[in-house]
């Protein structure tokens, strides 16, 4: 699987890069947009299908919430010492970092709130953390256990990455991926800016 | 988010409901399968038609790549650490 992944990702960097015209980026982003919404389509059936899971899940309870704290900790424990290391303020280490992977967001707030340099970084970086997320899903899946699959992904385990997780994993790491994506999102208006003044 | 949600709701509506076969659930998998080929090609194409990103790539990109994967990789293991304290089982 990951193997197909690496080969679609870079197929589309190619034929962004070379062949597509500026012109048809809306058409893209409609055809990606659509793609999601028919794969998230696809992961509601399975979800329905084993209604078992909706069981499960209320008798693991709040713990559920372990996985997006362990996130949250995880990311900004990796801003930090990557503020150590690059040398650059811990506040908008800590701030890069709490987009968890949301790159359209977190690079809009920063490159408001902080200066273009900033935002272009997390903006970057959380594309990076995406095609990351995107590569290794499967082989943590394998090699792990299910929960962690779910670790690099972040806040993009609602939408983009839960394809590939629900593919790798289970029904019910499936949906515990959803509302781990859900609550990470909710947080980044919240942590982004609030890191930035720290 | 709110299509993401409308879509994941009338998904395990029609999954609850529609009293599906086995074959129609293997069918729905692996039409998961190829639709997520085609959106990772989609985002790999927004990705290389992304000018501003890719002529900022070689300023930020080591910086960038530097936050990304290590605040994947400490994810990775604080998951993990907590996967093996409180959801061992079976």
């Amino acid at each position: 699987m990951s193997i197909g992944i690496i080969i679609s990702v870079c197929t589309g960097i190619l034929f962004g890069f070379l062949f597509f015209p500026a012109e048809i980026k809306p058409l893209i982003d409609q055809a990606s947009g659509f793609a999601l919404y028919f794969l998230i389509l696809t992961v509601g059936i399975e979800l329905g299908y084993n209604r078992s899971v909706f069981h499960r899940l209320r008798v693991l309870g709040p713990k559920v919430l372990l996985i997006p704290l362990s996130i949250i900790f995880g990311s900004l424990t990796g801003g930090l010492l990557t503020s150590i290391m690059l040398n650059r303020s811990i506040g908008t280490s800590l701030s890069i970092a709490s987009g968890f992977g949301w790159y359209s967001l977190s690079g809009i707030l920063l490159t408001r709130l902080a200066n273009a340099e900033i935002g272009a970084i997390a903006f970057l970086s959380n594309v990076f953390r995406e095609l990351i997320a995107v590569i290794i899903i499967p082989l943590l899946a394998k090699h792990l256990n299910f929960l962690t699959s779910i670790a690099p992904a972040g806040a993009t385990s609602m939408d983009s990455t839960l394809p590939i997780i629900s593919e790798a994993t289970d029904s019910e790491t499936a949906l515990i991926s959803f509302i781990n994506g859900f609550t990470l999102s909710a947080l980044v208006p919240f942590l982004v800016p609030f890191f930035l003044n720290f | 988010m709110i299509n993401v949600l409308i879509s994941l709701f009338i998904g395990v509506f029609i999954g609850s409901f529609a009293n599906l076969n086995k074959k129609t659930v293997l069918l729905n998998s692996k039409l998961q399968f190829f639709g997520l080929m085609l959106l990772l090609f989609f985002m790999g194409s927004s990705i290389g038609m992304n000018e501003s990103l890719l002529s900022n790539l070689k300023t930020i990109g080591i910086d960038s790549f530097a936050y990304a994967s290590s605040a994947a990789f400490f994810s990775i293991i604080f998951v993990y650490m907590t996967t093996k304290k409180f959801f061992e089982r079976s």
